[in-house]
């Protein structure tokens, strides 16, 4: 896994109750063998013609069935056909004009037929019955037996809802897009005189998947992304700082009203403007408090890649053996989440058609679970925990991360400070890493501030925090009541594929890090 | 640099979509066209684990609108789609904004010859699926050669690719390629913990990959020498970088050339060109036509032909990487938006020779993370490797942090290794830097 170098990516893999609809019930048995269908059924969803649910694939329920069938016909355990059409749009405005615009429309469907832990795969960027099902040939060859299989009867599953389906960013006119990102260029210009360059960066997406599975369970959704970055340079006496902030979610165009743009400028400018006076630190270990929000980026490199299921189902990860173990203090819970409204890392339903939810990843200080895809979740003997996620139909899904955050403890943020007699104050981040095995882990901190004698001193920036997760885990000593999720762009990077999520923490103290600084 | 000529099957689709931009009205146009077969074979536990096999095709239309620019990808290529695909491409570029620094390439500097370079292997077609597995098993079958070995991932992967360019500035250019990759993913048993490391080769030929074995046995040797690994002391060192993980090092040098970031002064190499910015052991270049690389290339990605590159001639700043609209804006040449295989000159010595020249010091191994200040010149990057002692690697180190700026960086290499890293498109050899300044305990 290699790093990329974008600003928000949380790279590597190496960078709530379950949410079922009330009144869901499972109109049939499938015909498959296999496990319960995840995705529970209503009646009068199911009672529809499929095809005509998703009038924008237009497959016919038959052809569905057809290319499953070949998809099952080598004697696999399960097969799932996953469909994908995305279009997004990115408006890049520098030196005050918007003069460059990318439009991307993808389309394909991809063919997953597992046998044991054993995963053929292929895809078809062409929607004809003859391409999909030589795609659905090409996957079941690795499995090597006679089929079964029994015609399968197709149920509609339901969705929960954590952010708005029938949301289209195509639908919302350019003008608009237009028109907010030169107002962003113009108020953070404005807002002081030593910015010098502006850039502003608009994207969104409008996703929609449709995934049917030997089960029988064909799941329809629409997930929609928005971002925008701003970043500024700024020079004072003859030296130039540079500083960013973004603002992502699943939320309509409305998420930008005045009040988040004015966040989204001023921040930008602090963060560029306040580069001037800050400094490198000393490096070595020290104590670190790591400011709610953004700072969730240590669980997501110290603990939330290490209880991916896949690595401990190949006995590869660090934490391969803590399950039910005490891992940190009582007061240390830490949870992967697919139901928070409108989050960039919230999904109705996974890319294996199971249902987003909330996992406890350490309950009360004991590892309480890892996150499953069906795979992972079949080795172990348990449900997924709806966390088989991929980056588009040209890849097979494996457990990833949703929204990663700690919850709130029994101490305050400022008596968190003022225990910590030299250390750092951690605030932003860009980007971080984390060897699966080893259990060591970095992020990159882009702004902080010193802390001296129990008080914020001065502002610091650009250094690399480095730890070991389990290790970090017994250092967490103080957790304050003021729970942040961050709402930057991040992307998780595993195996090659990037997923967006979302991460947050309240106010933390970490007894001990790493901090890369001057000699 | 040699060459054969081929059938282009993206040449046609490429020309397809240029008559269709020509017919809508549209002047100015680049369109890029790629078609690839991937597959994947990857084994765990001496059986295959994963199959997966993908043909896949996709147009990039880069459109010059009446002073405005947008660039469209698709990869829905029926032809009603395509139609009403450019026809939205067309009309949301007429949107944005004019920009008279947004032109295509002059065509004086694109490339107008479909002869490709020999990167494609005329045996590709023989090669079968039970190949595939075998040249996997085997490798991994070499990684288990250590009881201390828990798990060993290989992958086998190739890839036959098409890509073509077709420009009304009389861009002509497609370029057929193979790529053979072969690896292993290690994880050794270390009480609580289970380090891991790997290996991976690369190669335009099957033969070229070499003996499947030894990649197994130098994806375990690097994970078991993982084992026992710890903290040092922070201080000021001598450090050498191994070749293969240089290259990363040197990605965060080369943010500062590009065209982009100079010209919104986000570069802290600007106004650097003929100046030293590193010590005179360094020379760099980028040499397009070396065709072992997986970089190799005979135009970019705008079209501009292919050409060697001086970056750095012994320490002093030759060259930035500026593609032709940066290149405008700052009323510079345009050299490249991207380079193709970074290779240095000189050096002496392989790794184990520069070792042995050090009494006290520390190899990196690998990168863990980090990021770097394209403005400031400011890096900071975990690391792991190997504590140095009188010519010898002795204790494995992890959770190691390098810091420092390019600026002053680069001036304290003292040596550079005759040992190029020659699996991918930043073809350094090991470097020594002295007195500089990492943190551990």
């Amino acid at each position: 896994m290699t790093s990329r170098f974008d600003p928000f990516q949380s790279d590597r893999r190496h960078f709530l109750g379950l949410a079922a609809a009330s009144g869901a019930a499972l109109l049939s048995r499938p015909l498959w063998a296999g496990p319960e269908p995840t995705a529970p059924v209503r009646q009068d969803q199911a009672a529809k013609t499929p095809a005509l649910i998703n009038p924008s694939f237009g497959i016919p329920i038959e052809d569905l069935q057809a290319i499953m069938a070949i998809a099952m016909s080598r004697g696999a355990t399960f097969a799932d056909l996953y469909f994908e059409r995305t279009r997004s749009v990115v408006l890049m405005l520098e030196d005050d004009k918007i003069s460059r615009a990318s439009t991307e429309s993808d389309l394909g469907m991809g063919v997953r037929v597992v046998k044991g832990d054993a995963v053929g795969y292929a895809f078809s960027e062409i929607l004809d019955l003859k391409a999909m099902k030589q795609a659905a040939a090409t996957a079941a060859a690795i499995a090597d037996g006679k089929s079964d299989a029994k015609p399968m009867t197709v149920q509609v599953g339901k969705l929960p809802k954590y952010y708005d389906i029938d949301y289209r960013y195509a639908a919302v006119d350019l003008a608009k897009k237009k028109a907010l990102v030169q107002d962003i260029n113009s108020r953070c210009k404005q807002k002081d005189p030593r910015i010098v360059k502006t850039t502003v960066a608009y994207s969104d997406s409008d996703r929609e998947v449709l995934i049917l599975t030997s089960e029988g369970v064909l799941t329809h959704d629409q997930q929609p992304m928005v971002r925008v970055i701003a970043n500024c340079v700024a020079e004072q006496k003859g030296r130039r700082e540079t500083g960013l902030y973004n603002i992502a979610s699943r939320h309509g165009f409305d998420l930008f009203d005045a009040k988040a743009i004015a966040r989204l400028c001023d921040e930008a400018v602090r963060r560029t403007v306040g580069m001037f006076d800050a400094v490198t630190p000393k490096g070595g270990e020290m104590p670190v408090v790591l400011g709610a929000g953004p700072s969730g980026i240590l669980l997501h490199e110290a603990i939330g890649h290490g209880m991916e299921a896949d690595f401990n189902r190949k006995n590869t990860s660090i934490y391969a053996t803590k399950i039910g173990k005490p891992v940190a203090e009582k007061f240390v819970t830490i949870v992967d989440d697919a139901t928070l409204p409108d989050a960039r890392g919230s999904i109705h339903v996974d890319d294996e058609g199971t249902l987003g939810q909330r996992t406890v990843l350490v309950d009360g200080g004991s590892m309480a679970s890892y996150l499953h895809d069906r795979i992972s979740a079949h080795h172990y003997g348990l449900k997924s925990t709806g966390s088989g996620r991929r980056e588009s139909f040209r890849f097979v899904p494996m457990p990833r991360m949703r929204s990663t955050y700690m919850q709130p403890g029994p101490h305050h943020r400022s008596e968190i400070i003022a225990s910590v007699k030299k250390g750092i104050y951690c605030e932003s981040f860009s980007n971080g890493q984390v060897n699966i095995g080893g259990g060591d882990y970095t992020f990159f901190l882009k702004t902080g501030y010193l802390i001296e004698d129990g008080k914020l001193g001065r502002p610091i920036k650009d250094v690399n925090l480095i730890g070991n997760g389990p290790d970090t885990l017994t250092k967490i000593s103080m957790v304050a009541n003021d729970l942040v999720i961050d709402e930057g762009g991040w992307t998780c990077g595993k195996n090659g594929q990037s997923v967006p999520v979302s991460q947050g923490m309240p106010t933390v103290l970490v007894k001990s890090l790493t901090v890369g600084g001057a000699a | 640099m040699s060459a054969t000529t081929y059938h282009s099957k993206a040449l046609a689709l490429a020309d397809q979509l240029g008559d269709l931009l020509k017919k809508a009205g549209v002047q100015h146009t680049l369109v890029s066209a790629r078609l690839a077969r991937n597959v994947e074979t990857q084994v765990r536990a001496g059986k295959v684990e994963k199959l997966q096999e993908a043909q896949s095709a996709g147009v990039t239309v880069h459109l010059y609108v009446d002073g405005r620019y947008a660039v469209h990808s698709t990869s829905d290529l029926r032809p009603n789609e395509l139609q009403s695909f450019l026809r939205d491409a067309v009309a949301l570029t007429r949107m944005l904004d004019v920009d008279p620094d947004r032109s295509l390439p002059d065509a004086a500097l694109v490339a107008k010859s479909t002869d490709a370079l020999s990167i494609f292997d005329p045996n590709y077609g023989a090669l079968t699926t039970d190949t595939r597995k075998q040249l996997a098993l085997q490798v991994e079958a070499a990684c288990h050669h250590d009881k201390r070995v828990i798990s060993a991932t290989t992958n086998f992967q190739d890839q036959d690719s098409d890509w073509a360019l077709v420009g009304s500035n009389g861009t002509r250019a497609a370029q057929r390629a193979t790529l053979y990759t072969l690896s292993a993913d290690v994880t050794a048993a270390d009480g609580d913990k289970r380090p891991e490391d790997g290996w991976q080769v690369n190669s335009r030929t099957l033969a070229g990959l070499g003996k499947a074995e030894a990649i197994g046995l130098e994806a375990t040797e690097r994970a078991l020498s993982r084992v026992g690994a710890k903290k040092d002391a922070s201080g000021s060192v001598t450090l050498i970088v191994e070749n293969r993980a240089a290259g990363r090092l040197l990605s965060y040098w080369l943010q500062a050339t590009l065209g982009s970031n100079l010209q919104q002064k986000r570069s802290f190499l600007e106004g650097m060109t003929g100046k030293p910015v590193a010590s005179p052991q360094l020379t760099l270049r980028d040499v397009p036509g070396l065709i072992g690389s997986p970089g190799a290339r005979s135009f970019d990605r705008e079209g501009l032909a292919a050409r060697d590159l001086t970056l750095i001639d012994q320490g002093v700043l030759k060259n930035y990487l500026l593609d032709w609209y940066y290149a405008k804006k700052l009323k510079l040449s345009p050299t490249t938006g991207a380079f193709s295989t970074l290779t240095t000159l000189g050096g002496n010595g392989n790794l184990a020779k520069l070792v042995s020249g050090i009494d006290h010091g520390i190899l990196v191994t690998a990168f863990n993370g980090g990021n770097s200040n394209s403005l400031t010149g400011d890096f900071s990057l975990g690391f792991q490797g190997r504590r140095i002692e009188k010519g010898a690697l002795t204790v494995p180190l992890t959770e190691m942090n390098l810091t420092g700026n390019h600026l002053a960086f680069w001036h304290t290499l003292k040596a550079v290794g005759a040992d190029p890293y020659t699996h991918g498109s930043l073809q350094l050899p090991s470097l020594v830097f002295e007195g500089v300044a990492v943190a551990g305990t």
